[in-house]
Protein backbone atom coordinates (compact mmCIF):
# COMPACT_ATOMS: atom_id res chain seq x y z
CA UNK A 1 0.00 0.00 0.00
CA UNK A 2 1.20 3.58 -0.54
CA UNK A 3 0.51 6.51 1.15
CA UNK A 4 0.81 10.07 -0.14
CA UNK A 5 4.44 10.36 1.67
CA UNK A 6 5.54 7.93 -0.90
CA UNK A 7 4.70 10.73 -3.66
CA UNK A 8 5.08 13.79 -2.10
CA UNK A 9 8.38 15.80 -3.40
CA UNK A 10 9.14 13.40 -6.06
CA UNK A 11 10.62 15.16 -9.49
CA UNK A 12 8.98 14.36 -12.46
CA UNK A 13 10.28 14.17 -15.36
CA UNK A 14 9.52 14.83 -19.18
CA UNK A 15 10.35 11.43 -21.30
CA UNK A 16 12.95 13.55 -23.61
CA UNK A 17 14.94 14.24 -20.25
CA UNK A 18 13.16 17.91 -19.57
CA UNK A 19 12.62 18.44 -15.16
CA UNK A 20 9.20 19.51 -15.19
CA UNK A 21 8.90 19.76 -11.34
CA UNK A 22 7.95 17.65 -8.23
CA UNK A 23 4.91 16.15 -6.79
CA UNK A 24 2.99 18.63 -4.58
CA UNK A 25 -0.39 16.97 -3.84
CA UNK A 26 -2.41 13.97 -4.98
CA UNK A 27 -5.44 14.40 -7.54
CA UNK A 28 -8.48 12.09 -6.50
CA UNK A 29 -11.86 10.99 -7.86
CA UNK A 30 -13.35 10.68 -4.87
CA UNK A 31 -16.64 8.94 -6.65
CA UNK A 32 -14.84 5.78 -8.28
CA UNK A 33 -12.54 5.75 -5.08
CA UNK A 34 -9.46 6.25 -6.90
CA UNK A 35 -6.19 7.95 -7.24
CA UNK A 36 -6.24 9.99 -10.77
CA UNK A 37 -3.11 11.53 -10.81
CA UNK A 38 -0.48 14.10 -9.23
CA UNK A 39 -0.29 17.46 -9.05
CA UNK A 40 3.17 19.34 -10.01
CA UNK A 41 4.67 22.25 -8.82
CA UNK A 42 6.93 23.37 -11.89
CA UNK A 43 10.36 24.88 -11.20
CA UNK A 44 10.24 27.60 -13.69
CA UNK A 45 8.62 30.83 -12.36
CA UNK A 46 5.39 32.03 -13.36
CA UNK A 47 4.32 28.94 -14.41
CA UNK A 48 1.11 27.60 -12.99
CA UNK A 49 0.70 23.88 -11.48
CA UNK A 50 0.12 21.06 -13.67
CA UNK A 51 -2.02 17.95 -13.29
CA UNK A 52 -0.37 14.52 -14.14
CA UNK A 53 -2.48 11.54 -14.93
CA UNK A 54 -2.12 8.08 -14.07
CA UNK A 55 -2.11 7.36 -17.40
CA UNK A 56 0.37 9.68 -18.64
CA UNK A 57 2.94 7.72 -16.32
CA UNK A 58 5.84 5.55 -17.62
CA UNK A 59 7.43 4.71 -14.47
CA UNK A 60 8.37 6.04 -11.00
CA UNK A 61 10.66 4.86 -8.06
CA UNK A 62 12.92 8.12 -6.91
CA UNK A 63 11.75 9.84 -9.84
CA UNK A 64 8.87 9.96 -12.26
CA UNK A 65 8.96 9.90 -16.06
CA UNK A 66 5.73 11.03 -17.77
CA UNK A 67 4.59 11.05 -21.15
CA UNK A 68 2.46 14.13 -20.88
CA UNK A 69 1.14 17.16 -19.05
CA UNK A 70 -2.47 18.08 -18.06
CA UNK A 71 -3.62 21.25 -17.55
CA UNK A 72 -7.02 20.67 -16.23
CA UNK A 73 -8.40 20.96 -12.59
CA UNK A 74 -9.14 17.99 -10.63
CA UNK A 75 -9.97 17.37 -6.91
CA UNK A 76 -6.60 17.50 -4.63
CA UNK A 77 -6.04 15.78 -1.28
CA UNK A 78 -5.07 18.78 0.31
CA UNK A 79 -8.18 19.92 0.33
CA UNK A 80 -9.92 17.34 1.92
CA UNK A 81 -6.74 16.64 4.89
CA UNK A 82 -7.75 17.95 8.36
CA UNK A 83 -11.55 18.28 7.52
CA UNK A 84 -13.65 16.47 10.01
CA UNK A 85 -15.40 13.04 9.54
CA UNK A 86 -18.72 13.36 11.50
CA UNK A 87 -21.62 10.99 11.78
CA UNK A 88 -25.15 11.50 11.42
CA UNK A 89 -25.32 12.79 14.68
CA UNK A 90 -22.60 15.15 14.41
CA UNK A 91 -20.31 12.82 16.66
CA UNK A 92 -17.11 13.78 15.66
CA UNK A 93 -15.09 10.80 14.53
CA UNK A 94 -11.24 12.85 13.89
CA UNK A 95 -9.23 14.42 10.99
CA UNK A 96 -8.56 13.22 7.73
CA UNK A 97 -4.33 12.70 7.92
CA UNK A 98 -3.86 10.86 4.62
CA UNK A 99 -4.86 8.23 2.47
CA UNK A 100 -4.24 4.82 1.57
CA UNK A 101 -3.85 3.04 -1.88
CA UNK A 102 -3.06 -0.02 -3.51
CA UNK A 103 0.55 -0.81 -5.78
CA UNK A 104 -1.04 -1.28 -9.23
CA UNK A 105 -4.54 0.60 -9.58
CA UNK A 106 -3.94 3.35 -7.52
CA UNK A 107 -7.93 1.97 -6.04
CA UNK A 108 -8.09 3.79 -2.63
CA UNK A 109 -8.77 1.44 0.12
CA UNK A 110 -8.99 3.12 2.98
CA UNK A 111 -8.72 7.08 4.42
CA UNK A 112 -6.56 7.56 7.79
CA UNK A 113 -8.90 9.41 10.45
CA UNK A 114 -6.24 11.16 13.08
CA UNK A 115 -7.24 12.22 16.62
CA UNK A 116 -4.13 14.01 17.70
CA UNK A 117 -0.61 12.61 18.34
CA UNK A 118 -1.31 11.57 21.89
CA UNK A 119 -4.88 9.99 21.33
CA UNK A 120 -3.23 8.15 18.31
CA UNK A 121 -0.78 6.52 20.71
CA UNK A 122 -3.04 5.91 23.21
CA UNK A 123 -5.97 4.09 20.72
CA UNK A 124 -4.45 3.71 17.63
CA UNK A 125 -5.70 5.56 14.34
CA UNK A 126 -9.12 4.96 13.01
CA UNK A 127 -9.12 3.87 8.89
CA UNK A 128 -12.58 3.92 7.16
CA UNK A 129 -13.08 2.85 3.95
CA UNK A 130 -13.84 5.47 1.11
CA UNK A 131 -17.49 3.81 0.71
CA UNK A 132 -18.48 4.79 4.22
CA UNK A 133 -17.75 8.50 3.39
CA UNK A 134 -19.25 11.29 1.72
CA UNK A 135 -17.42 14.41 1.16
CA UNK A 136 -19.04 17.52 2.05
CA UNK A 137 -18.04 21.27 1.51
CA UNK A 138 -16.93 21.27 5.05
CA UNK A 139 -17.14 17.74 6.60
CA UNK A 140 -16.85 14.49 5.56
CA UNK A 141 -20.28 12.01 6.19
CA UNK A 142 -19.74 8.85 7.74
CA UNK A 143 -22.50 5.96 7.27
CA UNK A 144 -21.37 2.90 8.30
CA UNK A 145 -22.71 0.21 6.29
CA UNK A 146 -22.09 -2.86 8.65
CA UNK A 147 -21.29 -1.88 12.57
CA UNK A 148 -19.34 -5.35 13.13
CA UNK A 149 -16.18 -4.21 11.80
CA UNK A 150 -13.72 -0.92 12.33
CA UNK A 151 -10.04 -0.71 11.08
CA UNK A 152 -7.15 0.71 13.47
CA UNK A 153 -3.73 1.50 12.74
CA UNK A 154 -1.86 0.91 15.97
CA UNK A 155 1.22 2.00 17.17
CA UNK A 156 4.16 -0.34 16.93
CA UNK A 157 7.73 -0.53 16.66
CA UNK A 158 9.39 1.85 15.40
CA UNK A 159 11.94 0.43 13.62
CA UNK A 160 10.53 -2.32 12.01
CA UNK A 161 9.15 -1.96 8.65
CA UNK A 162 6.68 -4.17 6.69
CA UNK A 163 4.84 -7.21 7.68
CA UNK A 164 6.97 -8.08 10.73
CA UNK A 165 4.36 -6.02 12.80
CA UNK A 166 1.38 -7.38 11.19
CA UNK A 167 -1.44 -9.60 13.70
CA UNK A 168 -4.82 -10.40 13.48
CA UNK B 1 4.41 -9.41 25.25
CA UNK B 2 3.36 -6.04 27.82
CA UNK B 3 6.01 -7.19 30.43
CA UNK B 4 8.86 -7.22 28.10
CA UNK B 5 7.77 -3.83 26.17
CA UNK B 6 7.58 -1.80 30.10
CA UNK B 7 11.13 -2.97 30.66
CA UNK B 8 12.11 -1.94 27.23
CA UNK B 9 10.61 1.67 27.59
CA UNK B 10 12.03 2.07 30.73
CA UNK B 11 15.38 0.66 30.09
CA UNK B 12 15.18 3.33 26.58
CA UNK B 13 14.27 6.00 28.84
CA UNK B 14 16.99 5.37 31.44
CA UNK B 15 19.60 5.47 27.88
CA UNK B 16 18.77 8.88 27.46
CA UNK B 17 18.60 10.10 30.65
CA UNK B 18 22.41 9.14 30.98
CA UNK B 19 23.03 10.23 27.53
CA UNK B 20 21.78 13.43 28.44
CA UNK B 21 23.77 13.65 31.38
CA UNK B 22 26.60 12.90 29.68
CA UNK B 23 26.31 15.17 27.35
CA UNK B 24 25.62 18.13 29.94
CA UNK B 25 28.68 17.38 31.45
CA UNK B 26 31.11 17.44 28.52
CA UNK B 27 29.26 20.76 27.53
CA UNK B 28 30.94 22.12 30.25
CA UNK B 29 34.73 20.91 29.48
CA UNK B 30 35.90 23.59 27.22
CA UNK B 31 37.93 21.52 24.67
CA UNK B 32 35.10 19.56 23.80
CA UNK B 33 32.92 22.40 24.10
CA UNK B 34 35.16 24.14 21.35
CA UNK B 35 35.22 20.68 19.34
CA UNK B 36 31.58 20.22 18.96
CA UNK B 37 31.43 24.00 17.69
CA UNK B 38 33.81 23.63 15.19
CA UNK B 39 32.14 20.27 14.02
CA UNK B 40 28.77 22.16 14.00
CA UNK B 41 30.30 25.15 11.77
CA UNK B 42 31.72 22.83 9.49
CA UNK B 43 29.12 20.50 8.88
CA UNK B 44 26.43 23.37 8.44
CA UNK B 45 29.14 25.24 6.13
CA UNK B 46 29.85 21.84 4.13
CA UNK B 47 26.01 20.62 4.16
CA UNK B 48 25.34 24.72 2.24
CA UNK B 49 28.19 24.05 -0.32
CA UNK B 50 26.96 20.48 -1.26
CA UNK B 51 24.48 21.66 -3.94
CA UNK B 52 27.93 23.37 -5.52
CA UNK B 53 29.53 20.19 -5.17
CA UNK B 54 27.03 17.80 -6.61
CA UNK B 55 26.88 20.50 -9.70
CA UNK B 56 30.74 20.32 -10.08
CA UNK B 57 30.42 16.38 -9.62
CA UNK B 58 27.50 16.23 -12.46
CA UNK B 59 29.87 18.33 -14.69
CA UNK B 60 32.39 15.48 -14.08
CA UNK B 61 34.27 16.94 -11.76
CA UNK B 62 36.59 14.27 -9.96
CA UNK B 63 35.76 14.09 -6.06
CA UNK B 64 38.72 15.65 -4.49
CA UNK B 65 39.70 18.39 -7.53
CA UNK B 66 36.07 19.52 -6.64
CA UNK B 67 36.00 19.33 -2.80
CA UNK B 68 39.72 21.23 -2.93
CA UNK B 69 38.48 23.66 -5.82
CA UNK B 70 35.30 24.70 -3.02
CA UNK B 71 37.44 25.11 -0.31
CA UNK B 72 39.93 27.05 -2.14
CA UNK B 73 37.48 29.66 -3.48
CA UNK B 74 36.02 29.42 0.40
CA UNK B 75 39.18 30.52 1.49
CA UNK B 76 39.98 33.37 -1.02
CA UNK B 77 36.48 34.52 -0.16
CA UNK B 78 36.71 34.79 3.34
CA UNK B 79 40.80 36.48 3.12
CA UNK B 80 39.52 38.82 0.71
CA UNK B 81 35.95 40.20 3.32
CA UNK B 82 38.73 40.12 6.05
CA UNK B 83 41.11 42.55 3.79
CA UNK B 84 38.22 44.84 2.86
CA UNK B 85 36.22 44.66 6.11
CA UNK B 86 38.24 45.17 8.61
CA UNK B 87 40.25 48.60 6.89
CA UNK B 88 36.77 49.57 6.18
CA UNK B 89 35.42 49.39 9.87
CA UNK B 90 38.10 51.25 10.65
CA UNK B 91 37.38 54.30 8.27
CA UNK B 92 33.94 53.83 9.09
CA UNK B 93 34.33 54.64 13.07
CA UNK B 94 36.13 57.43 12.17
CA UNK B 95 32.69 58.89 9.73
CA UNK B 96 30.73 57.70 12.52
CA UNK B 97 32.96 59.55 14.90
CA UNK B 98 32.71 62.44 12.79
CA UNK B 99 28.70 62.21 12.82
CA UNK B 100 28.20 62.36 16.60
CA UNK B 101 30.49 65.31 16.84
CA UNK B 102 27.98 66.68 14.10
CA UNK B 103 24.96 65.60 16.34
CA UNK B 104 26.57 67.15 19.87
CA UNK B 105 26.95 70.65 17.55
CA UNK B 106 23.45 70.29 16.50
CA UNK B 107 22.37 69.34 20.24
CA UNK B 108 24.16 71.97 21.25
CA UNK B 109 22.76 75.00 19.40
CA UNK B 110 19.46 73.71 19.74
CA UNK B 111 20.12 74.10 23.38
CA UNK B 112 21.02 77.44 23.06
CA UNK B 113 17.80 77.93 21.03
CA UNK B 114 15.93 76.93 23.22
CA UNK B 115 17.52 78.41 26.66
CA UNK B 116 16.62 81.56 24.30
CA UNK B 117 12.73 80.75 24.25
CA UNK B 118 13.25 79.60 28.22
CA UNK B 119 15.35 78.48 30.67
CA UNK B 120 13.60 75.53 31.77
CA UNK B 121 15.79 72.70 33.50
CA UNK B 122 13.96 70.24 32.30
CA UNK B 123 15.01 70.59 28.46
CA UNK B 124 18.56 71.19 29.62
CA UNK B 125 18.01 67.44 31.76
CA UNK B 126 16.82 65.72 28.79
CA UNK B 127 19.25 67.01 26.32
CA UNK B 128 21.77 65.96 28.26
CA UNK B 129 20.49 62.41 28.67
CA UNK B 130 19.83 61.67 25.22
CA UNK B 131 23.49 62.92 24.34
CA UNK B 132 24.66 61.02 27.11
CA UNK B 133 22.90 57.73 26.76
CA UNK B 134 23.59 57.22 22.79
CA UNK B 135 27.24 58.13 23.55
CA UNK B 136 27.17 55.31 25.71
CA UNK B 137 25.55 53.27 23.48
CA UNK B 138 27.49 53.90 20.34
CA UNK B 139 30.46 52.99 22.75
CA UNK B 140 29.36 49.53 24.14
CA UNK B 141 28.64 48.78 20.67
CA UNK B 142 32.18 49.31 19.74
CA UNK B 143 33.72 47.45 22.30
CA UNK B 144 31.73 44.15 21.65
CA UNK B 145 32.69 44.39 18.12
CA UNK B 146 36.15 44.59 18.95
CA UNK B 147 35.68 41.98 21.41
CA UNK B 148 34.20 39.72 18.98
CA UNK B 149 37.13 39.85 16.78
CA UNK B 150 39.82 39.39 19.44
CA UNK B 151 37.61 36.33 20.88
CA UNK B 152 37.46 35.55 16.82
CA UNK B 153 41.48 35.91 16.82
CA UNK B 154 41.99 33.91 19.83
CA UNK B 155 40.10 30.67 19.01
CA UNK B 156 41.72 31.03 14.58
CA UNK B 157 43.81 28.41 15.38
CA UNK B 158 41.14 25.87 16.05
CA UNK B 159 39.10 27.48 13.02
CA UNK B 160 41.82 27.08 10.88
CA UNK B 161 41.27 23.71 11.04
CA UNK B 162 37.71 24.17 9.87
CA UNK B 163 38.58 23.77 6.17
CA UNK B 164 39.90 20.57 6.58
CA UNK B 165 36.94 19.37 8.01
CA UNK B 166 34.87 20.51 5.64
CA UNK B 167 36.96 18.79 2.81
CA UNK B 168 36.46 15.77 4.23
CA UNK B 169 32.89 16.33 5.45
CA UNK B 170 32.22 17.11 1.52
CA UNK B 171 34.15 14.41 -0.03
CA UNK B 172 33.54 11.40 2.77
CA UNK B 173 29.89 12.06 3.38
CA UNK B 174 28.34 9.04 2.55
CA UNK B 175 31.17 6.98 4.31
CA UNK B 176 31.00 8.99 7.28
CA UNK B 177 26.90 8.33 7.88
CA UNK B 178 27.54 5.13 7.17
CA UNK B 179 30.12 4.69 9.79
CA UNK B 180 27.96 7.19 12.51
CA UNK B 181 24.98 4.80 11.96
CA UNK B 182 27.12 1.98 13.77
CA UNK B 183 25.51 3.92 17.12
CA UNK B 184 22.45 2.50 16.41
CA UNK B 185 21.27 -0.99 16.33
CA UNK B 186 21.44 -2.59 12.80
CA UNK B 187 17.54 -3.47 12.39
CA UNK B 188 17.14 0.64 13.28
CA UNK B 189 19.51 2.12 10.66
CA UNK B 190 16.69 1.31 7.18
CA UNK B 191 14.33 4.02 8.55
CA UNK B 192 17.09 6.44 10.09
CA UNK B 193 18.30 6.22 6.66
CA UNK B 194 15.03 6.94 5.19
CA UNK B 195 14.18 9.42 7.69
CA UNK B 196 17.91 11.29 6.63
CA UNK B 197 16.92 11.05 3.42
CA UNK B 198 13.67 12.90 3.80
CA UNK B 199 15.13 15.56 5.88
CA UNK B 200 17.91 16.44 3.07
CA UNK B 201 15.36 16.26 0.44
CA UNK B 202 13.45 19.09 2.24
CA UNK B 203 16.26 21.01 3.53
CA UNK B 204 18.33 20.66 0.55
CA UNK B 205 15.29 22.26 -1.25
CA UNK B 206 15.19 24.81 1.05
CA UNK B 207 18.91 25.76 0.86
CA UNK B 208 19.25 25.62 -2.69
CA UNK B 209 16.20 28.39 -2.55
CA UNK B 210 17.53 30.26 -0.09
CA UNK B 211 20.81 30.52 -1.76
CA UNK B 212 19.05 31.59 -4.96
CA UNK B 213 17.45 34.05 -3.33
CA UNK B 214 20.06 35.58 -1.46
CA UNK B 215 22.21 35.90 -4.71
CA UNK B 216 19.12 37.58 -6.31
CA UNK B 217 18.49 39.80 -3.60
CA UNK B 218 22.33 40.94 -3.09
CA UNK B 219 22.82 41.66 -6.93
CA UNK B 220 19.87 43.79 -6.94
CA UNK B 221 21.03 45.72 -4.02
CA UNK B 222 24.51 46.46 -5.58
CA UNK B 223 22.57 47.46 -8.69
CA UNK B 224 20.64 50.01 -6.25
CA UNK B 225 23.90 51.05 -4.09
CA UNK B 226 25.77 52.12 -6.96
CA UNK B 227 23.05 53.75 -8.67
CA UNK B 228 22.53 55.54 -5.41
CA UNK B 229 26.18 56.31 -5.04
CA UNK B 230 26.46 55.16 -1.41
CA UNK B 231 29.44 53.57 0.53
CA UNK B 232 30.91 50.21 0.43
CA UNK B 233 28.06 48.83 -2.06
CA UNK B 234 29.19 45.17 -1.75
CA UNK B 235 29.56 44.59 1.67
CA UNK B 236 26.17 46.75 2.40
CA UNK B 237 24.69 44.66 -0.03
CA UNK B 238 25.60 41.11 0.85
CA UNK B 239 24.43 42.07 4.46
CA UNK B 240 20.77 42.80 2.95
CA UNK B 241 21.21 39.47 1.07
CA UNK B 242 22.02 37.21 4.25
CA UNK B 243 19.62 39.20 6.72
CA UNK B 244 17.16 38.46 3.71
CA UNK B 245 17.43 34.63 4.68
CA UNK B 246 15.49 35.58 7.77
CA UNK B 247 12.01 35.90 6.73
CA UNK B 248 9.69 39.12 7.49
CA UNK B 249 12.01 41.04 10.21
CA UNK B 250 15.41 40.26 7.87
CA UNK B 251 14.45 42.55 5.20
CA UNK B 252 14.37 45.15 7.92
CA UNK B 253 17.53 44.42 9.42
CA UNK B 254 18.94 44.38 6.41
CA UNK B 255 18.40 47.56 4.89
CA UNK B 256 18.51 49.61 8.45
CA UNK B 257 22.70 49.71 7.51
CA UNK B 258 22.72 50.84 3.99
CA UNK B 259 20.15 53.90 5.21
CA UNK B 260 22.58 54.49 8.00
CA UNK B 261 25.67 55.20 5.43
CA UNK B 262 23.49 56.98 3.27
CA UNK B 263 22.51 59.56 5.82
CA UNK B 264 25.98 59.80 6.42
CA UNK B 265 25.70 61.83 2.69
CA UNK B 266 22.45 63.26 2.93
CA UNK B 267 19.02 62.52 3.85
CA UNK B 268 17.69 62.84 0.99
CA UNK B 269 19.67 60.04 -0.15
CA UNK B 270 18.97 58.09 2.67
CA UNK B 271 15.26 58.34 1.41
CA UNK B 272 15.93 57.33 -1.74
CA UNK B 273 17.98 54.28 -0.87
CA UNK B 274 15.43 53.14 2.25
CA UNK B 275 12.47 53.59 -0.97
CA UNK B 276 14.12 51.60 -3.36
CA UNK B 277 15.16 48.82 -1.06
CA UNK B 278 11.51 48.75 -0.08
CA UNK B 279 10.11 48.21 -3.36
CA UNK B 280 13.28 45.82 -4.05
CA UNK B 281 11.85 43.43 -0.76
CA UNK B 282 8.41 44.28 -1.64
CA UNK B 283 8.60 42.62 -4.94
CA UNK B 284 10.86 39.65 -3.95
CA UNK B 285 8.07 39.01 -0.88
CA UNK B 286 4.80 39.15 -3.15
CA UNK B 287 6.62 37.18 -5.81
CA UNK B 288 9.66 35.44 -5.31
CA UNK B 289 9.76 34.41 -2.09
CA UNK B 290 5.92 32.72 -1.88
CA UNK B 291 7.18 30.71 -4.86
CA UNK B 292 10.11 29.64 -4.13
CA UNK B 293 10.51 29.31 -0.46
CA UNK B 294 6.66 28.15 0.31
CA UNK B 295 6.81 24.91 -2.08
CA UNK B 296 9.80 24.09 0.17
CA UNK B 297 8.76 23.98 3.69
CA UNK B 298 5.10 23.82 3.82
CA UNK B 299 4.89 26.13 6.89
CA UNK B 300 2.17 28.32 8.03
CA UNK B 301 3.28 32.17 8.28
CA UNK B 302 2.23 32.01 12.12
CA UNK B 303 4.67 29.03 13.30
CA UNK B 304 7.65 31.06 11.03
CA UNK B 305 6.72 33.89 13.17
CA UNK B 306 7.00 31.85 16.70
CA UNK B 307 9.83 30.55 15.32
CA UNK B 308 11.88 33.63 14.52
CA UNK B 309 10.97 34.87 18.14
CA UNK B 310 12.16 31.69 19.91
CA UNK B 311 15.49 31.91 17.41
CA UNK B 312 16.20 35.64 18.43
CA UNK B 313 15.59 35.04 22.07
CA UNK B 314 17.79 31.99 22.18
CA UNK B 315 20.59 32.78 19.42
CA UNK B 316 20.20 36.36 18.01
CA UNK B 317 20.82 36.80 14.02
CA UNK B 318 22.62 33.55 14.15
CA UNK B 319 19.58 31.87 15.92
CA UNK B 320 16.68 33.65 13.61
CA UNK B 321 18.44 32.51 10.73
CA UNK B 322 18.77 29.16 11.98
CA UNK B 323 15.32 28.76 13.43
CA UNK B 324 13.33 28.23 9.93
CA UNK B 325 15.30 25.04 8.79
CA UNK B 326 16.00 23.39 12.34
CA UNK B 327 12.09 24.27 12.22
CA UNK B 328 11.74 22.27 8.66
CA UNK B 329 14.02 19.53 10.74
CA UNK B 330 11.97 18.95 13.95
CA UNK B 331 8.79 18.97 11.53
CA UNK B 332 9.96 16.29 9.03
CA UNK B 333 10.97 14.09 12.09
CA UNK B 334 7.45 14.38 13.53
CA UNK B 335 5.68 13.33 10.30
CA UNK B 336 8.08 10.73 9.71
CA UNK B 337 7.28 9.39 13.30
CA UNK B 338 3.91 9.91 12.36
CA UNK B 339 4.31 7.41 9.51
CA UNK B 340 6.25 4.82 10.57
CA UNK B 341 4.93 4.59 13.90
CA UNK B 342 1.77 3.58 12.39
Amino acid sequence: MFKSKNFMFMDVVSVDGKKIGFIKDLLIDFNRGKVIGFQVSPYKFFQKNVSILKEDIIYFNKHMVVNKVDINKYLTLHTFINMDVIDKCRNIFGMVEDITFTYDTFEIKGIIISSGFIMNLLRGKRIMLISELMLGEENLLYISNCDEHSFKSMPHNFFVEGKANEKN
Amino acid sequence: MKKINKKKFAMSIIGIIIFALIMFIAIRIPIIKQLINLIFISFIVSYILKPLYMLLIRKGVNKNAAASLIIVVLLSLILLTFIVIIPSIFRESLNINKAINDLENYLITANMKIKVLSTNSVYNSIINTIYHKSNAQILIIFDKIIESIMGLGENLITYMVSPLIIYYFLCDSENMINKALILFPPESRNIIKKIIDDIDKVLGRYIISQLILCGIISIATFFILVFMKIDFPLILSLINGIFNIIPYFGPIFGVIPAVLIGLLSSPKVALYTALWLFVLQQIEGTILSPKIIGDSISMHPLTVILLLIIGGEVGGILGMILAVPLGVVIKVIYQDINYYLF
